[in-house]
Order: structure tokens, then sequence, then C-alpha cells
């Protein structure tokens, strides 16, 4: 077909009536090949729905792995998986009975669940290793919500079909069919053309996606959660992480289940990095920047949003070039805010008793210029090495003031050795000049203060 | 980042206000918005100038200015945004406003969380969100009657017979900011705002890439009917074809309906669910003055019972049929107790196919008859409920007596109903009969 625009297009249209009279007549939309060599023939042939398959890098052998097939319709996809070896979970929107009989005549033990894709969630079926999401995306009436929630299943690859609306030359957009202009059916809502079908998938927090085909207006995507391994050798500089903070807030902490992005400030000594070299993850999960903005120089600052669906708890967030290895760690919070009350007002109880000798702050430093000079940058922290008698700490534990006000630890590192490390930011309207810091755990007196400098930059 | 833009961001951080603030003194705070600019924004849209007694929503508030020009007005307002800014607080303190301030994100907001309101100003707000038509719908569900849309789109407007279409900027390609995610064309604005739910949705003006749209959940009423009102024969689901809706879904409702009207179209019929109109997203001609649309249900309808019932460009409002949202089939035979002075007596209930008693047979063009003795003589076919399970079956059909003093009364089932155990009553004006039990299989 030429490249013109699907919806309200005669040629299209007949075409899907035609698909939508022979569906009606075969009763089943893919054809299923019985153990005995039988084929019950739907309206896809067996030949086509292999090839379909095989334009997507899915491993032959899939022992030990969930499979999660979505929009399952007949189910040839889903008894593909389980021939495979795959544990298979099929979802659909509606139940078919063919799906059914087919599952009975194959002995199959892939389990059937009728489901909306917004009531997919880990809670309601689980994580996976591989999905497949197969002509779902443009019945969607909100699409990228629909892959975000396909996102947050996926542990390894997940495999994404869709309409699209051109070849790969138009540009980022999307159609919206308020009724049926798209093949006279009413169940269409959004057409991606390809680059926006991609976009959408790096959106939702894939971290690698790449385009298989384009053909007769169908586009397959693999969309991996995860980066390459990291070259071995690698020729580029590991970047140096400071620090990775929510970017409304500017602290570590993040609300599970928002829309929330992650600022990373780092340095690299590649001069000519750009957005698609830079690999950032959150344990493990690869996540794509927004933006890549050079600071100063070799001085750099990304944004990338939050992978969907992390459940509370730490994350260690680094990063690398495409030819480099990671970077030191940086650890952010997934938190709701209710609990972060808690664990304050925990905090507040215990502050009362003293019962072992004073931390001692053996280094202070700006964790961006490693001197003891701060300059009012957005992403400076106080890093304050001190040594402890205590032996098992974390960052509620720590009290940390900048001239006898309490600062926040935002994270705290154990260095060995009786060596912690505790990084705060300086508070807002810091005057020019020195300023002392302190710091003590729940059971100790106050060290001795150190000094820092705050110079604040001119312009 | 291009030039204008860089001067814009400049020009913001110098004077720290986006929205100017005019305090009771008569002073004024400078923001980057000027106040003529903000008033004009306002004066796109049929705000009334007196909002007493109303309730009204300001979605992304900024520094609040539309927030406190409502409140002015006499609305109880609440204010959201995404996050907290400290000069919404300090102009709300300037300007002693009693404005409630929520800081939430919009596809996250609920109508048992903040309740409903008669206004919601939704400006500046769409092209930020990467669900558009999820927030429209939530933004339908929250308003009882208007809502002013005012967003970024790619065209002048000018072309409202353009393809529907959108933008979706993956990082900064717009401004060069990363909070901007969608570009809809006004073509495809429109479209999600009709499909979000809305009654109708009027293009007020484009200025300068920024659309104007008003949303309306209601239909007018008109003063002098002169078309004779249409009837309603048959409400259902329209993909399941039951009577179940559910408004977490995006159902839809087909409604079967008789008009004297052959020139029907989309644009003529207005179907009402409880108080909130729905436009038609399919209409076909079934045959003579058949007729039938398909409307989406309305968001914002709580759980319980709601008439569906339409009209025609000059038409009363049909025969109400009564349809449940959001009830289980348990809550659905919970029914109140009939009326103790009701004479209404069902004494046979039959299918009219197999004549078999209390027993009906599903499927398509299915029908439940019913002998009735004790209504009175000037009850008419539109005013006669036959409820089955407390979900209204218009009466297609009513009898003159037979000796007996029985008349007979048909309904239709709903093709997709459910075999099972149901009970079937029958009601004129307050009267209810004894419910009688049914199997439907």
């Amino acid at each position: 077909m030429p490249v013109d625009r699907a919806a309200g297009n005669p040629t299209f249209f007949e075409l899907v009536q035609q698909q939508v009279a022979l569906l009606s007549t075969k009763g089943w939309y893919h054809s299923i090949e019985l153990p005995d060599g039988h084929v019950i023939q739907g309206m896809i042939g067996i030949e086509a729905l292999q090839a379909r398959l095989a334009a997507f890098p899915i491993p032959a052998d899939l022992t030990g792995k969930r499979v999660l097939d979505v929009g399952a319709w007949t189910g040839w996809c889903s008894f593909e998986m389980e021939r495979r070896g795959a544990q298979v979970v099929a979802v659909d929107c509606i139940e078919f009975e063919e799906f059914r009989e087919a599952h009975r005549l194959l002995g199959s033990k892939v389990e059937y669940r009728i489901l909306d894709v917004d009531e997919l969630t880990p809670e309601t079926v689980g994580l996976f290793d591989f999905v497949l999401f197969f002509g779902v995306l443009y019945h969607l009436r909100n699409p990228l919500l629909g892959l975000e929630k396909i996102c947050a299943l996926t542990k390894d690859t997940a495999f994404v079909e869709s309409f699209v609306t051109d070849d790969g030359s138009a540009p980022c957009t999307m159609e919206f069919y308020e009724t049926n202009e798209l093949g006279g059916q009413i169940d269409n809502w959004f057409g991606p053309s390809v680059q926006c079908a991609a976009a959408l998938c790096r959106s939702a927090g894939f971290a690698d996606v790449h385009l298989e085909y384009v053909s007769e207006r169908r586009a397959g995507l693999t969309c991996r959660r995860r980066w390459e391994p990291v070259p071995a050798n690698p020729p580029e500089p590991a970047p140096v992480l400071y620090s990775a903070v929510n970017n409304r807030t500017n602290d570590v902490q993040f609300h599970p289940g928002k829309d929330e992005y992650i600022c990373v400030y780092f340095r690299s000594d590649v001069p000519d990095l750009t957005r698609d070299r830079l690999r950032i993850e959150i344990d493990g999960y690869g996540a794509p920047a927004l933006v890549l903005v050079n600071l100063r120089p070799l001085e750099w600052q990304a944004n990338l949003r939050v992978p969907p669906n992390l459940p509370p708890g730490p994350y260690q967030v680094r990063l690398r070039t495409a030819a480099s290895a990671y970077s030191n760690s940086f650890q952010i919070v997934v938190e709701s805010p209710g609990a972060r009350r808690d664990r304050a007002a925990r905090r507040q109880a215990c502050l009362e008793t003293i019962s072992a000798p004073s931390p001692e702050i053996y280094e202070i430093r700006n964790g961006m210029t490693e001197s003891h000079v701060f300059y009012g940058h957005r992403n400076e922290y106080v890093c304050c090495r001190f040594r402890t008698q205590e032996p098992a700490l974390d960052r509620d534990r720590v009290v940390l003031e900048i001239d006898n006000a309490e600062q926040p630890v935002l994270f705290l590192t154990d260095l060995g050795g009786g060596a912690w490390q505790a990084n705060s930011r300086l508070p807002a309207g810091l005057i020019l000049g020195p300023h002392s810091v302190r710091i003590r755990t729940l059971t100790t007196g106050f060290s001795a203060p150190r000094e820092i400098s705050f110079q604040p930059s001119q312009g | 980042m291009t030039d204008p833009n860089l001067k814009k961001l400049e020009e913001l951080a110098r004077l720290g206000w986006y929205h100017s603030m005019e305090l009771p003194d008569g002073s004024v705070i400078p923001g980057f918005q000027s106040l003529d600019v903000l008033r004009n924004r306002l004066a796109q849209f049929p705000v009334p100038a007196d909002l007493r007694g109303k309730r009204a929503l300001d979605i992304g508030a900024w520094d609040g200015w539309f927030t406190f020009e409502l409140e002015r007005r006499g609305a109880h307002v609440t204010a959201v945004d995404s996050t907290s800014f400290e000069r919404f607080r300090v102009a709300r303190d300037l300007l002693q406003s009693h404005a409630e301030y929520c800081i939430d994100d919009v596809c996250r907001l609920s109508p048992a969380k903040i309740g409903f309101f008669d206004i919601v100003m939704f400006l500046g707000v769409l092209y930020h969100l990467k669900h558009p038509v999820l927030a429209l719908e939530k933004v339908c569900e929250l308003s009882t009657d208007l809502v002013c849309v005012e967003s970024f789109v790619t065209d002048d407007g000018s072309d409202l017979a353009a393809r529907p279409v959108m933008e979706f900027y993956e990082t900064t390609e717009l401004c060069g900011q990363f909070d901007n995610w969608v570009g809809p064309n006004t073509a495809c604005l429109l479209a999600m705002c009709r499909s979000a739910g809305f009654a109708r949705v009027q293009l007020e003006s484009v200025l300068d890439h920024r659309a104007h749209v008003t949303c309306y959940r209601r239909w007018p009423e008109i003063e002098n009917p002169q078309e004779p009102a249409p009837y309603l024969t048959s409400v259902e689901n329209a993909a399941t074809r039951d009577r179940e809706f559910t408004s977490s879904n995006d159902d839809y409702v087909a409604i079967w309906f008789k008009s004297p009207r052959a020139d029907l179209s989309p644009l003529n019929v207005f179907p009402r669910i409880g108080p909130y109109g729905s436009h038609p997203v399919f209409l076909r001609n079934t045959g003579g003055d058949g007729w039938h649309v398909n409307c989406k249900l309305p968001p914002g309808l709580p759980p319980g019972w709601h008439a569906a019932t339409l009209r025609t460009t000059g038409s009363p409002w049909s025969n109400p049929v009564r349809m449940a949202v959001d009830l289980s089939p348990e809550q659905r035979r919970q029914r109140p107790a009939p009326a103790e002075h009701s004479q209404i007596h069902i004494a046979t209930v039959t299918d009219g196919i197999t004549w078999e008693r209390n027993i009906i047979h599903t499927g398509l063009h299915s029908c439940i008859s019913l002998w009735v003795s004790g209504l009175p003589d000037e009850a008419a076919r539109d005013r006669i409920a036959v409820r089955l399970d407390g979900d209204d079956l218009p009466a297609i059909f009513l009898s003159e007596p037979d000796p007996r003093g029985l008349r007979q009364i048909n309904a239709m089932i709903p093709s997709g109903a459910q075999p099972g155990e149901y009970s079937v009553s029958a009601g004129f004006g307050d009267a209810v009969s004894e419910p009688v039990p049914v199997r439907l299989m």
C-alpha cells in the first residue's frame, strides 16, 4: 500500500472490512496446529504467524522463563511460547471461546486471564522475563499509560507490534480516531507514526528500543529494559557521579507511583558526550536520558525518568558511556510521604540518650570540587567523613549540623573500619564566609566542629 | 533553546512571579503575564461574572490569579498544582483568600478526594501531560457543568476539518523544556475533549498557538418543544448487550428509540444519562421510525440508578429508562418495597415465543410479556415501567383490557442478558407491583 493516510482511506477501509467478514466466517483469528498435525484454519495462517514472531529476537529456548502474551486472542503466540519451554500467562480484555478450545485440544497449561491493560500490575500478574504486546497499542485510549504498565511488568524485554501511520519517514506524531475513522472500527484510538511508536516505548521506561521492521503499516519494536553489556577493556574513562536527585524537590526522595524525574550530576572526561551515548541505570534497569547539559568543561547534568512502578526501598543509580565502565553508585530512596513522616517521628523519639563517645570528623569537602570551598551550585554536597565506634549506622541515626542547624543526611556510606561518609546539602541563604559543620549519632554527643567556606560564584 | 524562549526564562527569573497580582490596596505585583493578558485569557471563556454559591476548581493554578479572580466573583475555589508554589501562598495571604490549595497530579484527582465542581479551569496544563485523554476524562468526572480548557496547539485553528493529529515530544523538542509531552492540532484537541465524555465542545478562539475550548456537561433545555418526543424502547451496554455499566470502563450506552423524524443525524440527537449529556458517537436507522444511537457513559455518575433519556432538536425529553451504574446484580435486586396502596398485580409472565410461564428465552429480539391487572385507565405505554432486577425495560406494547380486565405489556430483554434467576415488577407512576420471579434461559 502506498504511504498515504490509512484513516479515511477507502482501500484501507475495504481491506479491514474484508478481514472482518473473513473473521466472521472463519471464527478463528489465529490458525492453530494441533498435536496430530491437523490445522484449524484461522484468518491468519500458520506461516504468517511464524513470520511475525521470527521478526523479533525471541529466544528459541525459553525454559525457566515467564512470558506474558497481552492481547492473546486465539492464543497462537501463547502456545508457541509454551512450546519453547516458557511458563506463559495469556491476557485478553474479553474471553475468546476459541482460546479455551485450543487450550483444551493442545493440553496447554497456559494461564488465561481476562484483564484490561490498565489492570496489569506486578500484583495482579507478577513480573515477566519477556512480554509480547502484539496488536494492542492502537486500541488504547492512553497508549503511553499502556506501555508504562507493560514496562513495569518486564524484567528483560518486551516485543511491541503495532499499526503505524507511515513507513518511518514521518515526524513523531500520532493520529487520534474519535469514532470509526480507522478501518470503520470503533476500537481504534491512536495511530502512531513509526518514530512516535519508538519514542512512546522509550518514554514508557525502556532503556533500549530497536525497530525491527516496518511493513504494510505494521511495525515491530524490541524494547529492552537493560543496556548492552559493558564492552571489554572500555576505552573511555568511567564518569564520576556526584549526585542523583529529584528534579522537583532537589532531594533523594521519590514517591512511589508518581511520574518523577531524576537529575544526575556527573563528571565525564569524554568531551563530545551525547544523550544517546549515555547509559544510566537504576538497580540494573536502564533509563534513557531526556536531557544532557554540559554545565562546565567536563561537568554534566542529565535528566531521566524514574523507571515505572519501583516498589519502596533504596535504589542505586550509576552511569557510563557507551564505551566506558560504570561510575560509582549514588543512592536514591523510593518512599511514600507517610512512611517518611513515620521514620522522622521514630527518630525524634530516640534523640535523648548519650551512651557512646563522640565521633570525629577527619575530612570535610565539597563533593564536586574536592575542596572545603562551596560555590552554591545546585549539585554540591557537603561530604563529611567521620569515624565512630558505633558498629551499625544508617542515615536516620546520624545528625549533621551546619551552623548549629540540622541538615538532613541524604545518604550515608560505610567506608569500612569504623569510617563513614555522610552527605548533606548546604542550607539556603548562607552568607559569604566560613561556616561550621559538626556531627553526632543518636547515642553520642557532637564531634568537634570543622570549617567550610562559602564563596558563591558571581553570575 | 531558542532565543525568545531564553529571554522568557530570563524575564521570569527577574520578576519571580508568572502571574501579575493586584492587591487590595490597588498596588500590583508585576509578573511575567500582565493583568491585561490574564484578563484576556479568562475573557475567552463564558465564565459568569457572578459565581456566588458555585464550587470552582483551578487546575495548574501556578501563582493563582485565576483562583483569586473566581473567588472574587463569589465562588468557593480549590486550586490544584503538581508542585507547591510559595508565591501562591504569599498571594493568598495578601489577598486574605480562603481558596484551598491542593498539591496533586491531575490524573490522581478524584471526586472522592476533592468533590465535584460547577466550573473547572484547565488552563495551560494539557500539553504537559503524558496521558491527555485520561486527564480530560478526570477533569470531566470532576465537573458538573462547565470546563474551560486552554492548551497549546500546533496550528492556528483555521482548519477544523484537518486530520486530528498530535505531536509527541519525547524530550525537549517543544521550547527546550522537557515537561511538554503532547502538542495536538486544534481538531485533535476538540476530538479528545469530546471523547472524554462531555456533551458538547465549543472552540472559542485560537490565539498565538493557544486554543480556548469550552466543554459543557449538559444539553441546553428548550423552551417550547414543537416536535413529538422520541420513545426509548431499550437501553443496553453497547459492547456486552447486557445492563451492566461500570464507570471505570470506557463503557458505551446503546439506546434504541423511535422517532418520527426521518432526518436524524448525530448532530440533532441529544442523549442524556442522569443529569449529563453525552453526544452520539454512532447513529443508524434500524428501519421505519426505529433508531439506534451509541454514546459514552458519562464520567462522574455516582454508583446507583440513573435515568437514560434523549431528545431531538425541538422535542421534549423521551420516556426515562432507569439503568444502574456500578451496582452488583445483588444490589440491583434490592429495590424499594412496592407502594402499599398499589393495586397493580402481575397475573402472568411469559416470553411470547414458547409461552412457558415465568421462563424467558433470551437472544436477539427476545421479549417479556406481562398480563397485569390494576392499571388505571389513564395508564399510557410511555409511563409504564417494567423492572427486571430494578432496571427499566420500556414497554413497547400495551394492550386494551381484555374481558378479565388484564392488560398485556411487552418489553424487550437485552440480548446479552445473562441466564439466571431475576425478578420482574410492573409500575405506573409511584405504584409498583409485587415482584414476580422469572428465569432467563
